[in-house]
């Protein structure tokens, strides 16, 4: 009888763990989901327990210089943040229309697989050497008042690459930073697309 | 219908031409839509016409034009400023410049009369000035030629990466669609000998009123030809005949 009670117990425990096993992304959030430019983004974990990651990002050792680990900051004043802050700045910023989620790198990248919500906007881009680099400061909401910009209602941009080796959200920042913006607007998402998909969180394929 | 065309009445090479670029346009995967195919073909447009002194008026003036300085930035910008916008759907054609219009169309694989639509209107209303020496006949250019390459040259250009130059002696030989050419006879067959500025798109449509045709030329050639984009002054091509 004891034996019967013993195993009834041990399987129903079996039994109760296998259907309670999910992959949430915090202990209350199973599935993130905010209207963004009237489009729905969804962002949850990969539900296999088993799954592993393949190819490039996988890799432990990309030749440093040109992919050498970054700091947690990128510039004095820069907040670091994390995959859940990114999800609750995508809330409250970027579906109010205030904030931006910025995939800094070139676009074969982006189209490969981006954090859904993000838009493209190449390093490069806000480089000095773009000539037309001023269409893309004001399309961010800055204006200019002659030689100078006023960054009053520009947007709160958190920025991203590839992971903490890469150096191009880190470069665009800087170049940011070198124009003007305010330090308190600009976010960096140091784990970048590596640390995201290392998580199994969702990917967007934008075409 | 055989031999080569010489004077192709203009109406029958709009409608050869119309019936392959639609094909080739829904068969074509470099003509897949995504922004940054759309803002490379506009800067390639772009480069065309203003290598070629072609003016387009400005709808909201621009401190400088300086689309010539950097093409490749210009369409990246252009991809981001795209992304920034939200715009999935095309803008009001009235707020747009010619450029983007044609290359869009181009891009969306658009019939010919609709893009010559575009032109002519241009011409028409003079936001498109042609310079002298590209005048043809009395429209002042000859958007049917001009269409024809512009269609075969996107497909060679690999989403705007190739150089200008190619599409620019392109349109070189198209205001010259009708001309003679001189062609060579040898066992039956028909030789010709590239000159300076040709290009096999300009050939196509000089030989068979369709710059689409330039596809036939390189295959009957691909024995002395690498690549549609790599001919030399001085090489002799088979012109196979039109079926």
């Amino acid at each position: 009888m004891r034996f019967w009670f013993i195993t009834s117990f041990v399987i129903s425990m079996i039994g109760a763990t296998a259907t309670a096993q999910e992959v949430r992304i915090t202990p209350d959030l199973l599935k993130f989901q905010t209207v963004i430019r009237g489009e729905t983004v969804t962002i949850e974990r990969n539900q296999d327990t088993d799954n592993r990651l393949s190819g490039g990002f996988t890799r432990t050792s990309r030749p440093c210089p040109a992919f050498c680990i970054h700091p947690m900051s990128a510039s004095p004043g820069v907040e670091t943040v994390g995959e859940i802050e990114v999800m609750q700045f995508l809330e409250a910023q970027v579906a109010k229309g205030t904030g931006l989620l910025i995939d800094a790198r070139i676009p074969d990248f982006f189209n490969a697989g981006t954090i859904p919500g993000a838009v493209n906007v190449p390093f490069s881009t806000v480089d000095a050497d773009n000539p037309y680099r001023d269409d893309i400061i004001r399309a961010i909401g800055a204006r200019q008042d002659g030689a100078n910009w006023d960054f009053t209602d520009a947007a709160t941009l958190l920025v991203f690459c590839n992971g903490p080796w890469c150096d191009q959200s880190p470069r665009m920042i800087r170049n940011l930073i070198k124009i003007g913006y305010p330090v308190d607007k600009l976010k960096y998402y140091r784990g970048g697309m590596q640390n995201w998909v290392m998580l199994g969180l969702s990917v967007d394929i934008p075409f | 219908m055989t031999g080569i065309r010489k004077n192709p009445a203009p109406w029958r090479a709009l409608w050869a031409s119309l019936c392959l670029t639609l094909g080739l346009a829904l068969a074509s995967p470099t003509l897949a839509q995504s922004t940054d195919d759309d803002a490379a073909m506009r800067s390639m447009t772009e480069s065309v016409l203003s290598g070629l002194g072609v003016k387009t008026k400005k709808k909201k003036p621009k401190p400088v034009d300086e689309t010539a300085k950097d093409p490749a930035m210009r369409s990246m910008t252009d991809s981001v400023l795209a992304g920034l916008g939200g715009t999935k759907t095309a803008p009001a054609p009235e707020d747009e410049e010619l450029t983007v219009l044609i290359s869009r169309a181009l891009n969306e694989g658009r019939s010919d009369d609709y893009l010559k639509t575009l032109l002519d209107e241009a011409v028409e209303t003079g936001e498109l000035t042609v310079p002298d020496d590209l005048k043809v006949g009395k429209k002042g250019l000859d958007t049917d030629a001009l269409i024809s390459v512009l269609r075969s040259e996107a497909e060679l250009t690999d989403g705007g990466k190739k150089t200008d130059e190619i599409m620019l002696t392109g349109l070189k030989a198209a205001r010259f669609p009708f001309v003679e050419m001189e062609l060579r006879k040898s066992g039956g067959k028909h030789f010709y000998r590239i000159k300076p500025d040709d290009s096999l798109t300009g050939i196509a449509l000089r030989a068979y009123g369709d710059a689409a045709f330039f596809k036939r030329i390189f295959e009957a050639n691909s024995d002395r030809l690498a690549s549609p984009n790599l001919i030399q002054v001085g090489q002799r091509l088979y012109i196979p005949d039109v079926r």
